[in-house]
C-alpha cells in the first residue's frame, strides 16, 4: 500500500500524524542539505508550520513525504542563504573531522555531520539537492523530479554531474588524508 | 532516445562506500524529535481564545467545559433518539455491517427498517452482494456505482468493499479512483462530509453515463462543482462539462443521414482527430462512431478510431481499447484501398500484436483463453445455482444472480437455457426488478450499440444483457434487432492476450532486464515495485514490498511485452514496529485475525513487535470491532496505527 493511500485511509490528517511519521525523514534532509546543526530544530519546525499552514492546498498529487521534501529543500536553501550571510558556515576545522577515537556519542554524531558537510558544501547546490535526495534518501529520481518541481531528465543530468563531482571531490579527500 | 533519458551511470566503488558510511548522518535522536514536537505544538496552540478581542478563559478550561457538555446533553440526546427512533439504529446497524463487510447482515439490517431510504439501501445492497462475488470482471461504470454506494454506507470511512474495489477493480487512473481519492482529500481537509459523499457520488455517476448519456450526466456533474467549489474535483467535473459541450449529442439510430456526408464525413475526421491530439478521447470515438454510423467501413474513420482506441489503451492499459483497437486494425484492411499506404503499417501493427500472443520469450507464463473460458462457465453455473436456492426466499436476489448466469455463459450451453427458463418465470413479477434496471438497460443498450461496429463481440454481450436485465422491455426488443444483424455479419476474433514474462526478486533488490528499444513503460501496482528505464535495452526494477507488479513495456516499433514481478517475501526474523492508537481508547489489538493481548494505545516506548510484510489490523472494544486496516509493515519502520471504533 501506498504511502498515499494509508494516509488517506488514516483521517483526519493532522499536523502531529504528518510529524511523527516524516518528522525524522525530514531532520535528516534539512541536517544534510547544509542547515547548521543549530539550526536543523528550527528549519524543521519551519517546514511543519509551512506545511500545517498549506495543508488545506494539499491536493495529494505526490505523497505527502515528497511533498514535505519539496518545503524542506526551499528551507534549507533560505537556511544557507541567511547563515552565509551571518557568516555561520565557518570552514569545518581540521580537528573536528580527524579520525580518532570519540568516546562521546554527540561528538560523535557532530564529527560525521561535519565530514559529510565539508564534502557535499563544495558541489553546487542543484546537483547537491539531487545527490541527498536519490543517493543519501533513496528517494526515486521521480519522486525527486516532483519534489523539486523539475524534469526528470534535469534530475538525472544533475545526478550524474553531482556524483561526478562529488568523486573528483572525494578523491582530493583521500589523497589529503593520505 | 537521447541520453537525458538514460539516468546517471551506476554508483562507482567509493561513492558506494562514502553514501554507505553516511547511511545514519544526520539523523536526529529521539529527545530531539520530541522536543521540537512540543515547540511545533506550542507553536500551533492558541493561547488564549479571544472574541471582539475580549479575552476569554484559556483554552483547557473551555476544552473541558465543552467536553462537560459534550458528554451530558450526548448522552441526553443519544437516549432520546435511540428509544424514539429504531430505524436509524437499523440504519447505522447495516452501515456498520457495510463497512466490516458483512453485506449479509446490512441487508438483514435495511430490511428491518420500513422507510423509502432502507428501501432503496437494501435493493443497492442485494445488487452490490450478486457484484461483489466478481469484483474483478465489473467494468469501470459498474465499479464507479458501488464505488458511490460505498461512500454512501461508509461515509467516507474505510471499508472491506471499498478496500477490494481500489484494488480489484478500479485502474489506476480511472475516474472513480480519482474521485475517491479527491473525496479522501476532501475529508481530510475538513469539507462538509454530507457534500463531499454527494460530490463523489454525483461525479462517478456523471463520468460513467458521460458518453452514453450527456444529457443526464449534465446535472451531475454541475451538481459537483456546487457542491465542492474550488476543488480538483470540482475541476475535473467542468472540464467534462465542457468537452460534453464540445461533443455531439447521443446517436440517434433512426435519424436519415445528413445532406452532405462528404463534407460532414470530413468536418467528424477533422475535429476527431484534434479531440485525440488534446486527449479528448472520449470526443474522438463518439465523433469517430458518428462518422462510421454515417458511413460503416469508412476507411480513414476506422483507422482513426483504431489509433485512438490503441493510443487510450495503452495509457490507461485498458484491455477492452486495445482489443478494439485491434479489430478495428483488421476491419481497415478489409476496407482500405490497396493502394492506401498505411495498410503496410497496420501490418505491422497486427504482426507486433500477433507476436505477442504467440509467447517468444522463455520463462513465459500465459494465460490461457480456455482457463478464461471454462472459469467464466463454472462462475456462471454457480450464479444459477445459486439464483435456484435463493429462488423462493428472495427472488429479486435470485433474478440477478440468473441475469448473472445468463451474461457470464457461453450462448449455446445448458447453463444460459436453464438460465433463461428460470428468468422467463420471474418475468412478469415487476416487484423484483430494481428501479434502476430500466435506466441501466437502455444505458447498456446505447453502449452496445455504438460499439456495434468496432467491436462486435462487446456489443453481443451488452445486448444479451439488455434481455437479461428486462426481456419485456423496448431496448429489449431493439437489442434482438442488433443481434440478429451481427449474427448474420461475420465477427472479427479478438486478439489473444499479452504474453508475459516472470521476474522474482527479494525486496530493496535491484534487476537488470536487457529489451530491445524500449519505448515507454508503464507499472501497475507500484506500490510493490518500482521501474526505471536505463537505456533503449535495459530496464531496472527494484522490489518495494512483498507482492505482484506488471510492467507493460512498449518498443519502438509499438509491440508490448508485459513482465510480472514477485516480490518475494522478507526474510524470517525480519520485525516492524507498530505504535497504535485508538478511539475510543482501551481497545484490543488484532492483527491477522488473532488477538495480540495488546490494548490501545500501544506507545513508541513499547512497540508492537510484527513480521515485516503484509497484515491486517482491526480494534475491538466493548464487543465492536472496527474495519480492517491493511498495513505493509518494513523492516525497521515504525508507522503510527489509528483505528476508529464505530460507537
Amino acid at each position: 500500500m501506498t504511502e498515499l493511500a494509508l494516509l488517506m485511509r488514516t483521517q483526519p490528517l493532522d499536523l502531529t500524524t504528518l510529524y511523527e511519521e516524516h518528522a525524522r525523514q525530514v531532520w535528516r534532509c534539512l541536517a544534510r542539505l547544509g542547515v547548521p546543526p543549530a539550526s536543523v530544530e528550527d528549519a524543521v519546525q519551519e517546514v511543519f508550520l509551512t506545511a500545517h499552514q498549506r495543508l488545506r492546498d494539499f491536493e495529494a498529487r505526490s505523497a505527502p513525504s515528497t511533498w514535505l521534501i519539496g518545503i524542506a529543500v526551499k528551507v534549507a536553501a533560505n537556511a544557507r542563504r541567511s547563515s552565509s550571510r551571518r557568516g555561520l558556515l565557518q570552514p569545518v576545522p581540521e580537528s573536528m573531522s580527524a579520525r580518532g577515537p570519540r568516546p562521546d556519542d554527540e561528538l560523535e554524531r557532530r564529527r560525521t555531520l561535519f565530514e559529510l558537510e565539508r564534502v557535499l558544501s563544495l558541489l553546487p547546490d542543484e546537483q547537491r539537492e539531487v545527490v541527498v535526495l536519490c543517493d543519501l534518501e533513496q528517494l526515486s529520481a521521480v519522486e525527486v523530479s516532483e519534489a523539486l518541481k523539475v524534469k526528470l531528465n534535469t534530475v538525472y543530468s544533475r545526478l550524474r554531474l553531482g556524483r561526478a563531482s562529488l568523486k573528483v571531490v572525494l578523491g582530493g579527500t583521500v589523497k589529503e588524508q593520505s | 532516445m537521447s541520453d537525458e533519458n538514460e539516468g546517471p551511470p551506476p554508483l562507482s566503488p567509493e561513492l558506494h562506500e562514502f553514501f554507505e558510511a553516511h547511511a545514519k548522518t544526520g539523523e536526529p535522536t529521539q529527545a530531539e524529535l520530541g522536543r521540537a514536537l512540543l515547540r511545533l505544538h506550542g507553536a500551533t496552540r492558541p493561547t488564549r481564545l479571544s472574541v471582539g478581542g475580549r479575552r476569554l478563559l484559556p483554552p483547557e478550561i473551555l476544552a473541558v467545559a465543552a467536553v462537560l457538555v459534550l458528554s451530558v446533553g450526548g448522552a441526553f440526546i443519544g437516549w432520546r433518539v435511540r428509544s424514539a427512533n429504531a430505524q436509524t439504529e437499523a440504519l447505522s446497524t447495516a452501515k456498520a455491517a457495510w463497512v466490516r463487510g458483512d453485506l449479509e447482515a446490512a441487508s438483514a439490517a435495511f430490511e428491518a427498517c420500513s422507510t423509502a431510504e432502507c428501501a432503496r439501501l437494501a435493493a443497492a445492497v442485494k445488487r452490490a452482494k450478486v457484484q461483489s462475488e466478481n469484483i474483478a470482471g465489473l467494468d469501470e461504470a459498474e465499479a464507479g456505482s458501488l464505488l458511490a454506494l460505498d461512500r454512501e454506507l461508509s461515509g467516507g470511512a474505510r471499508s472491506v468493499m471499498g478496500d477490494r474495489l481500489e484494488q480489484e477493480a478500479l485502474p489506476e487512473g480511472s475516474e472513480a479512483l480519482f474521485a475517491a481519492k479527491q473525496g479522501n482529500v476532501m475529508l481530510m481537509a475538513g469539507h462538509d462530509q454530507t457534500k463531499v459523499i454527494s460530490a463523489v457520488s454525483a461525479f462517478v455517476h456523471g463520468s460513467a453515463i458521460a458518453s452514453s448519456s450527456p444529457e443526464l450526466a449534465r446535472p451531475l456533474l454541475k451538481q459537483v462543482s456546487e457542491l465542492v467549489p474550488d476543488t480538483a474535483l470540482a475541476r475535473a467535473a467542468q472540464k467534462k462539462l465542457e468537452s460534453l459541450d464540445a461533443a455531439p449529442l447521443e446517436p440517434k439510430p433512426a435519424s436519415p443521414a445528413p445532406a452532405s456526408p462528404t463534407t460532414d464525413l470530413g468536418t467528424l475526421l477533422e475535429r476527431a482527430k484534434e479531440a485525440k491530439k488534446e486527449k479528448r478521447y472520449k470526443t474522438a470515438v463518439s465523433l469517430l462512431q458518428q462518422c462510421l454510423q454515417d458511413e460503416p467501413n469508412q476507411p480513414d474513420c476506422v483507422v482513426t478510431l483504431a489509433s485512438t482506441f490503441a493510443t487510450r489503451g495503452s495509457e490507461t492499459d485498458n484491455l477492452q481499447d486495445n482489443t478494439r483497437a485491434l479489430s478495428l486494425y483488421k476491419q481497415f484492411l478489409e476496407v482500405a484501398e490497396p493502394t492506401d499506404k498505411r495498410i503496410e503499417r497496420v501490418r505491422e501493427i497486427l504482426k507486433g500484436a500477433s507476436l505477442e500472443t504467440q509467447g517468444q520469450e522463455t520463462r513465459n507464463v500465459k494465460t490461457q483463453p480456455s482457463d478464461w473460458a471454462t472459469k467464466r462457465a463454472a462462475e456462471a453455473e454457480d450464479a444459477y445455482q445459486r439464483g435456484v436456492v435463493l429462488q423462493e426466499r428472495d427472488p429479486g436476489a435470485a433474478r440477478l444472480l440468473f441475469i448473472d448466469a445468463l451474461v457470464s455463459s457461453d450462448p449455446a450451453s445448458s447453463t444460459q437455457q436453464k438460465a433463461r427458463a428460470q428468468l422467463e418465470m420471474l418475468e412478469g413479477d415487476d416487484s423484483v426488478l430494481p428501479a434502476s434496471v430500466k435506466s441501466q438497460s437502455r444505458s447498456l443498450y446505447l453502449k452496445g450499440y455504438q460499439l456495434r461496429d468496432s467491436d462486435p463481440a462487446e456489443a453481443r454481450r451488452l445486448f444479451h444483457q439488455v434481455i437479461a436485465w428486462a426481456p419485456g422491455g423496448s431496448d429489449a426488443q431493439k437489442a434482438r434487432s442488433r443481434l440478429e444483424e451481427l449474427d448474420a455479419s461475420p465477427g472479427l476474433e479478438p486478439p489473444g492476450k499479452s504474453v508475459a514474462r516472470v521476474i522474482t526478486l527479494a525486496i530493496n533488490e535491484r534487476v537488470s532486464i536487457s529489451v530491445k528499444d524500449v519505448s515507454r513503460t508503464v507499472i501497475r501496482n507500484s506500490t510493490v515495485a518500482e521501474v526505471r528505464v536505463l537505456g533503449a535495452d535495459k530496464l531496472e526494477v527494484k522490489g518495494l514490498s512483498h507482492g505482484e507488479a506488471t510492467v507493460l513495456i512498449w518498443t519502438n516499433d509499438n509491440r508490448r511485452m508485459d513482465l510480472l514481478l514477485r516480490v518475494s517475501e522478507p526474510a524470517r526474523g525480519a520485525m516492524g514496529l507498530l505504535k497504535i492508537a485508538s478511539n475510543p481508547i482501551g481497545a484490543d489489538v488484532i492483527i491477522d485475525g488473532k488477538a495480540t493481548g495488546r490494548r490501545t494505545p500501544v506507545l513508541p516506548s513499547d512497540p508492537l513487535e510484527v513480521p515485516v510484510g503484509r497484515h491486517t489490523i482491526q480494534f475491538e472494544w466493548n464487543g465492536k470491532k472496527s474495519a480492517i486496516q491493511t498495513l505493509d509493515v518494513i523492516e525497521g519502520a515504525n508507522p503510527a496505527i489509528r483505528g476508529e471504533i464505530p460507537q
